[in-house]
């Protein structure tokens, strides 16, 4: 808990800072609004930002969830067979040129205004991390344990099962985790791109209506969501990764 | 100890085929011949150490046997049959390093091979933890290896080795990582087991007095060729430092280093 202090408290200095600012220089409230006018934003449309946070957080969970199930299936897929790896992984890099946001408005073309589009989006810019660290993780295990294991009966599968996917859990987990907070960003896009609800719609609403203090509500709102999923993600790599945290103390 | 592996010896099959066989063995890696025309014989239930210094080869030939690789030329045969499957099927390898997955307590590592035949994790459990009984590892059964010192981590390795269920042991190197009073410890827990449980022994080791200590005939390997067989033909009843300053042992540790130069 102590590293958690320095940056609360630089934080709680900043906010301060900006307060104080804005107040004394007199910045209307349309144009940069005070802390405190984002806080009374929050509570007077808590309702309207409370019902765009759950279709939000939708996006974000379900679309998160299809890239984590999709990019360690293809990064088991990719470490059995060489010859697609050697073929989809430079691709798939070079995928990663596309700037994402450029797709949101084919794919709501493509797939509608309703969740469909988002849960792509978030997927996207959440898989690619998530495969690239996975299949490094897969590709690093010891060869001395894969000697080991099969001299002691080990098939492929059971070499796979039981020396190179637990081997692999951290680092997939440090590749989710990094997807984790580039998440909401995605929903944020999928929504831009044509949407009825969401934060993002929110956002848009907002803004020919000048109420700025309701676009950094939700921009609160959706930081603390991404901090949200990264502190799950995180926990659950506790869970499954115990031994990491024994094996560092040790 | 040394009682009971002589009954186990005389009760073996007449080593006619002899358990483990090589005959001109060369393996070239890297442009250079790490073994050269290596002929080596051990018969089953025998207990053959191999000597040298480091980079001789010990490690690529234990990998010979074990079926993870094929020699050049010569043949490499383990009771009779001289196919890599074959060799991988009755072999099993203990490596240098213990080599225990980080993520498995110390009882599941040892079911690991149990595992992999097919046994549900309760079975394999319950096997293994007789054996841990047996060999002094109650109390360590469900710590993960992070938790293990040194020397409990080797032992741990060497039942998941003996819990294969293989005629042949290949160990390599064993206590090459511990310190001295471990490591003296440790070779004495190994005799012992494996006058329990008996097995065809092959171990490399830098440690000519462990070779001697653990094994009937220890061969010394110098510039990828057999430098020296000596048969290990010593009293072994009583304390560890009578048998090591007994004349015939260090007569023989003598001859051994000088054949390593």
């Amino acid at each position: 808990m102590k590293r958690v202090w320095p940056p609360l408290l630089l934080l709680a200095a900043a906010v301060g800072v900006w307060e104080l600012v804005v107040r004394t220089a007199g910045v209307p409230d349309y144009l940069f609004p005070a802390p405190t006018a984002v806080a009374s934003a929050l509570g007077a449309d808590a309702g309207l930002l409370g019902s765009a946070t759950l279709v939000t957080v939708r996006e974000v969970i379900v679309g998160y969830l299809l890239a984590v199930v999709l990019a360690v299936a293809l990064a088991v897929l990719l470490h059995f067979s060489a010859a697609l790896r050697h073929a989809l992984l430079p691709i798939l890099v070079l995928s990663q040129t596309v700037p994402t946001v450029v797709l949101a408005p084919v794919l709501a073309i493509l797939l509608g205004y309703g969740i469909a589009p988002k849960l792509v989006v978030v997927a996207i810019v959440c898989f690619f991390p998530i495969v690239v660290n996975a299949v490094d993780g897969l590709r690093s295990t010891d060869v001395e344990l894969v000697r080991m294991m099969r001299t002691l009966h080990g098939s492929r599968l059971a070499i796979f099962r039981r020396v190179e996917l637990p081997g692999a859990l951290p680092s997939i987990f440090s590749g989710a985790r990094v997807a984790a907070t580039y998440a909401t960003v995605g929903a944020v896009f999928g929504e831009w791109a044509g949407s009825s609800a969401g934060l993002g719609f929110v956002m848009l609403q907002a803004q020919p209506a000048l109420a700025t203090a309701r676009i950094f509500a939700a921009v609160l709102i959706l930081c603390a969501v991404a901090l949200a999923l990264y502190a799950l993600v995180s926990l659950t790599e506790r869970l499954l990764v115990p031994w990491q945290r024994e094996t560092a103390h040790a | 100890m040394s009682q009971s592996t002589v009954e186990v010896r005389a009760a073996a099959a007449p080593a006619v085929a002899p358990g483990v066989a090589l005959d001109g063995v060369v393996r070239v890696l890297g442009g250079k011949r790490v073994l050269d025309g290596v002929d080596l014989r051990l018969p089953v239930r025998g207990r053959l150490g191999i000597v040298g210094r480091s980079g001789v080869g010990k490690s690529t030939l234990l990998s010979l046997v074990a079926g993870l690789d094929d020699p050049d030329a010569g043949t490499v045969s383990v009771g009779g049959d001289g196919s890599a499957a074959t060799r991988l099927a009755r072999c099993a390898l203990m490596p240098q390093r213990d080599c225990l997955l980080p993520w498995r307590t110390a009882l599941d590592n040892a079911c690991l091979a149990l595992e992999n035949q097919g046994l549900s994790r309760a079975e394999a459990r319950r096997r293994a933890a007789s054996l841990f009984e047996r060999f002094g590892l109650s109390g360590a059964q469900g710590l993960r290896p992070a938790r293990l010192s040194g020397g409990m981590r080797q032992r741990v390795a060497f039942l998941r080795t003996l819990l294969a269920d293989k005629e042949v042991l290949l160990l390599d190197e064993p206590f090459g990582a511990l310190d001295a009073i471990t490591r003296a410890e440790l070779q004495e827990w190994l005799g012992a087991a494996l006058a329990v449980e008996p097995r065809t022994v092959l171990l490399v080791t830098h440690d000519v007095e462990e070779a001697l200590l653990l094994c009937e005939q220890i061969v010394v390997l110098s510039g990828g060729r057999v430098a020296a067989e000596l048969e290990v033909d010593i009293p072994r009843a009583g304390a560890r430092r009578e048998i090591v300053t007994s004349p015939a042992f260090v007569e023989l540790r003598e001859r051994a280093l000088e054949a390593i130069g």
